[in-house]
Parts: structure tokens; sequence; C-alpha cells
């Protein structure tokens, strides 16, 4: 059986410095996998590989069984991969409404001809509705709608997290990767996404997420992958991961 | 659903607006300027009617590239030029009548700029306004130096004026209808491109192009699109003006006529149309309204830009801050010519 998504033995240097190496992982259909390490570990670089935004010096991935590694960022996107980023990229100057709508438009393209005349024939019409009717349910899903029209800038913070998953949402991803979301928020902010996390994978989406907040994905995740210095060291259910010796001793060093 | 299906506006888009303020200014362009005009009936305020609106058009195609899509472009007046010396030398080459040469105008400055985007757009922000200012140079120099073909410095006396289908329209009334309708017709499907969600991946770009990117938003594609599409409705803009004085010469196709346009857009605001076109009224009428003044109506001219941009970062109406989208340019220049780019594939490349 072949898994959604498929990564094998790929590595990226900067320069000296081995940022990933050899790291050979799946995600299956369905799941809800973290992805957690040590500072410094990796996580972020190996995101970025899978989504395209750093050529890989070594190995290959595939999504659905095809070869993704070298394709460009809005390619990986269209096939169904969407991400959010770890330092907040919303886009400020535009309204909520128009950020969501982005992911649509990027998942469903809407060209300059489309643009001009689309409203003249009916596939045209049809595609505008699409796009409009994505975004609003990305919205819905994250509770947004009431601040439809607002600037993006305006939001608050938690809002503006909501936000650019709702734009990962609109997009209809089969697979959502999720960089660092609980970053910055409280503690009761945290608990709600970890229910907002499980609401989704319980829509039946597949979400690979990184985090550093342990108790969130211990607390959703069905199956954990551990990072140190670019390598993978563990792959296994929150339970075998607790225990692990290896894991320890990355987080908490070896006792002499 | 249908609860939020109801709170969404017709097409989904919240800028949408009401038909009273376009009818209003339909009704000004087409009925009451020109009954006001033919009262006068001064050539001098047909000229200053006929400009405005040349340069509202413009105004609108440079809202598009460095507005909606956020490339700052330096060179927009060399493809005005291109459009103006393709009707020109249809006219006086080939004896080709306005209903032709307009068109061609366009689609000839939409392929030159095709042409040049395609080895500059994966230039990374400010060095691609860098490139579009040489882009710019270049294709004056071209007006200015090849003299066996464009007549370099003398110019080009185009001899015929408006006309549809052998209909002549070079009466003073006639041509300021044709170019008030070109303008307007042009000006709409600006605003339709603008407000639209194309339109929004447009200003995603404008926004944080990797995210965009991640966002499924083939981005080189798009501003390719953006460049080309812009540079075909200053061509317009440059037919219609070669048609109107019946001669143009490099001058008119310089720098500082770039600057004059992305001025304009800067004054009413980035990523606003209604912006753009107050703008240009704003930076052809005032000048003229200062004659009185002497030389001293340039340094009214430059006082009124300047203190907009310190006043109002945003412009009249815009969306975003000129100087924040410059420092933003700077700052991914940076980025990217730093070792934080992971690619390390030369500075100012993506």
């Amino acid at each position: 059986m072949t898994h959604l998504l498929e990564i094998r033995n790929v590595s990226r240097r900067f320069g000296g410095v081995q940022a990933v190496g050899d790291v050979t992982a799946h995600v299956n259909e369905g799941e809800l996998v973290g992805l957690i390490g040590p500072n410094g570990a990796g996580k972020t670089t190996l995101f970025n590989l899978i989504s395209g935004f750093t050529p890989l010096s070594g190995g290959t991935v595939a999504f659905a069984g095809r070869t993704i590694s070298g394709m460009t960022p809005n390619q990986v996107a269209r096939l169904g991969i969407s991400r959010t980023f770890q330092n907040l990229r919303v886009f400020p100057n535009m309204s909520v409404f128009d950020n969501v709508s982005v992911g649509a438009v990027g998942a469903l393209p809407q060209g300059a001809f489309g643009a001009l005349f689309g409203s003249l024939h009916r596939r045209g019409r049809d595609r505008s509705a699409e796009i409009s009717h994505r975004t609003w349910e990305a919205l819905e899903a994250v509770g947004l709608t009431h601040v439809a029209a607002e600037l993006a800038a305006n939001l608050p913070y938690g809002q503006r997290k909501y936000l650019e998953i709702a734009r990962a949402l609109a997009m209809r991803p089969r697979f959502l990767i999720l960089d660092e979301p609980a970053a910055g928020l409280n503690d009761t902010e945290t608990r709600d996404l970890a229910a907002f996390i499980k609401r989704l994978h319980g829509q039946g989406l597949t979400i690979m997420l990184v985090e550093h907040d342990m108790t969130l994905v211990m607390g959703i995740c069905q199956r954990i992958l551990v990072l140190a210095s670019g390598r993978k060291i563990a792959d296994g259910t929150p339970d075998a991961i607790r225990n692990d010796a290896a894991v320890l001793e990355a987080y908490l060093g070896v006792d002499e | 659903m249908n609860a939020f299906e109801t709170a969404a506006p017709a097409d989904g888009l919240t800028r949408r607006r009401g038909l009273l303020v376009p009818a209003l200014i339909l009704l000004l362009v087409f009925a009451a300027l020109p009954t006001l005009l033919a009262g006068f009936d001064r050539g001098y305020f047909y000229q200053i009617a006929n400009l405005a609106l040349i340069f509202v058009l413009l105004s609108a195609s440079m809202h598009l590239v460095t507005g909606v899509a956020g490339l700052l472009h330096l060179g927009h007046a060399a493809f005005y030029g291109v459009g103006a010396y393709t009707a020109a030398l249809l006219t006086s080459k080939l004896g080709l009548g306005f209903t032709v040469t307009l068109p061609l105008s366009g689609l000839v400055a939409a392929l030159v700029a095709f042409l040049v985007a395609l080895p500059t757009m994966r230039l990374v922000s400010i060095y691609f306004a860098v490139a579009t200012l040489a882009i710019g140079q270049m294709l004056y120099l071209v007006m200015l130096n090849w003299v066996d073909f464009t007549k370099g410095p003398n110019g080009i006396i185009v001899s015929k004026g408006f006309e549809l289908f052998g209909f002549s329209l070079s009466g003073r009334l006639a041509a300021y209808y044709t170019v008030a309708t070109v303008v307007t017709l042009s000006v709409i499907a600006i605003g339709r491109l603008s407000h639209s969600y194309y339109g929004n991946a447009l200003r995603s770009i404008r926004e944080d192009d990797q995210c965009a990117d991640a966002m499924g938003v083939s981005t080189v594609r798009l501003k390719m699109e953006a460049f080309t599409l812009s540079a075909f409705f200053a061509g317009v803009a440059g037919g219609l003006w070669a048609h109107m004085t019946g001669y143009i010469s490099p001058g008119d196709f310089k720098f500082s006529e770039s600057i004059l346009i992305l001025a304009m857009v800067v004054v009413g605001g980035l990523g606003s149309l209604p912006g753009a076109v107050i703008g240009a009224l704003l930076l052809i009428l005032l000048p003229e309204g200062l004659r009185g003044l002497g030389d001293f109506r340039n340094i009214m001219v430059g006082l009124v830009m300047f203190l907009s941009i310190l006043l109002l970062p945003k412009g009249l109406l815009g969306e975003v801050s000129a100087l924040r989208l410059v420092r933003q340019q700077l700052g991914a220049a940076w980025r990217t010519a730093g070792p934080a780019n992971g690619k390390g594939e030369g500075i100012g490349w993506r």
C-alpha cells in the first residue's frame, strides 16, 4: 500500500550545516502526525522540503504516488498540500475575506480572461461562485465570518492564526501542514486550537504539525516523528515516544 | 450553509460598491464635461481634458502593475511610447487608420513588455525596479537614436486623426468623445481585473510573494501577466496620444514621465483604482490651474507630492503605504541576498 506522503532518504545541507540528513518517513491518508524535536532539529526545513520552498540536496518526496521533489511551491500546493507558517504570514493590507479567497483562487485559478469576461458566461460565473463558496466555508470553519470585511492587520493575534488556517483550508487540501500553530497562544487558546485541529482531523483531513507544546502534540497526535540534529530518532505512538530513550536523551541530555 | 450565503454579497467580494457613483462619473464624463467644453469652445480646454484622460489611463494601467501586483515599475512611459510610435509608424508608413492602429498599439506594447519580462520577471523586488528603469531608458534611446526608423529627435507627424469605419472623428468634440470612450472602457476593464479573485491573487503577491506561492498562486506567471496587461493599456494610451496630438517625439516618453505616472499612483494611493484616477487628474490639472504662478507652479506640484507622501502615507485612498512597499522590497532583496536563503543562487534571484 502506498502512503499519502512518502519521504525517502531526504537530506538538505546549508553550506557546511546538515539541516536534514537522510530522513525517511511517511504519512498515511487520514493520519494526524506530530513532528517534534529540539530547536534547530530541522523540523521547519523538513516542512520546507516537502512544500517545495527549499530544494532537496538528496532523496525524494512523493505525494499521492507522484514525485513532488523539484516542483515549485505553487505546483505542490495545487496538488493538495497546504501549509501555514511558523511566523504568521497573513496578507496585512487585504481584508479577511480577500486573504482567504487567495487560498481558494490558488487551488481553483481565475485567470485574467476570467476576471474580465467571467461574468458573461456560465462557466466563469460558476467558477467565481465556487471560489466565494469555498472562502465562506473556510471562514465559517474557523469562525471568522463576522470579521470578513475587516483588514487582516487589524485582527488580534489569535484570530490571525485562525485566519492563516482558514486560508490554507480554502484550498481544500488533502494534506495540511501546520508549522507551530500554538506558538504565542496561551493555555486556553491552545486547548481551543487542539480541539479545532482534532475536529478538522475528524472530518477526514490528513494533518502534520510541528509543535513545541508537548501537551498539544501528545494529546491529539496519533503518531509522532522526532527529529534531532536533522535525523529522525524516533517514530511511534505518543506513549512509545514518551518512554523512548533516544528522545529523552535528545531533549534532556544524557545523565553521565 | 444558507446562513453565510446570505451574509455574502452577490459575488462574495467585500468591496462591491453601488451603481450610483459609477453612473454619476459616466454622466460627468459623457454629458456634463462635453457640454462645458462646448460652452467654452476653446481648443486649449479640449487639449487639457484629453491629456488628463490619457494620463488617467496611464495611471490606471500602472495601478494594475504597481498598486495591485506590487511591482515597482520605473519604465512605464516607455510602453506608452511604444504604443504611440506603433500608431505613428503604422499611419505614416502604411497609411493605416485609427481603428486599426489603436488595438495594434496596445498589442505591440504588450508584446514588447512580454519579451522584456521573460528575463526580468524572476528578479526580486528592487532589482526588478532597476531592470524596468533600464528597459525604459533603452526603449527611449531606441526612439531617440534609431533615426532611420523613428526619425529620432525630430519626431513623427501623425497625419490621421481619430476615425471610426471611415467616419472622421477629428473634430474637437468628436475627438474628446473618442478619447473618453476608449479611456472609460479601458478603466472599466482594469477595474474588473483588479476587483476580482484574479486581482486578489495579484495583491497576495504584493503582500508576500512566497506565501502567495504556497497558496498555489503561480507568482512568476501572474507577475508577467500584470506587467504585460499594464503595458497593453499604456500602449493604447500611446495610440490615443499619437492620433490626438498629430505629432510625437521621444521627449514625451522619457524617464520623468514614468516618474510622473508613478507619482499619480502614489498620491492617489497604491492599490486603489479610484485613487489612481484622482491622482492623475490632480497632477495634470493642478499644474495647468497654477499656470498663473509661472515657474512657481512646479514647486507647488512638488510640494503637493511631498506633503501627500508625508501626511498621507497610503495616498488618498490607498491600501498600502508607498514607503512600506519600498522598504519591504529592499528588505526582500536583503533577505534573498543573505545566507538565510538556502538556495544560495546569486543575489536578487528567486
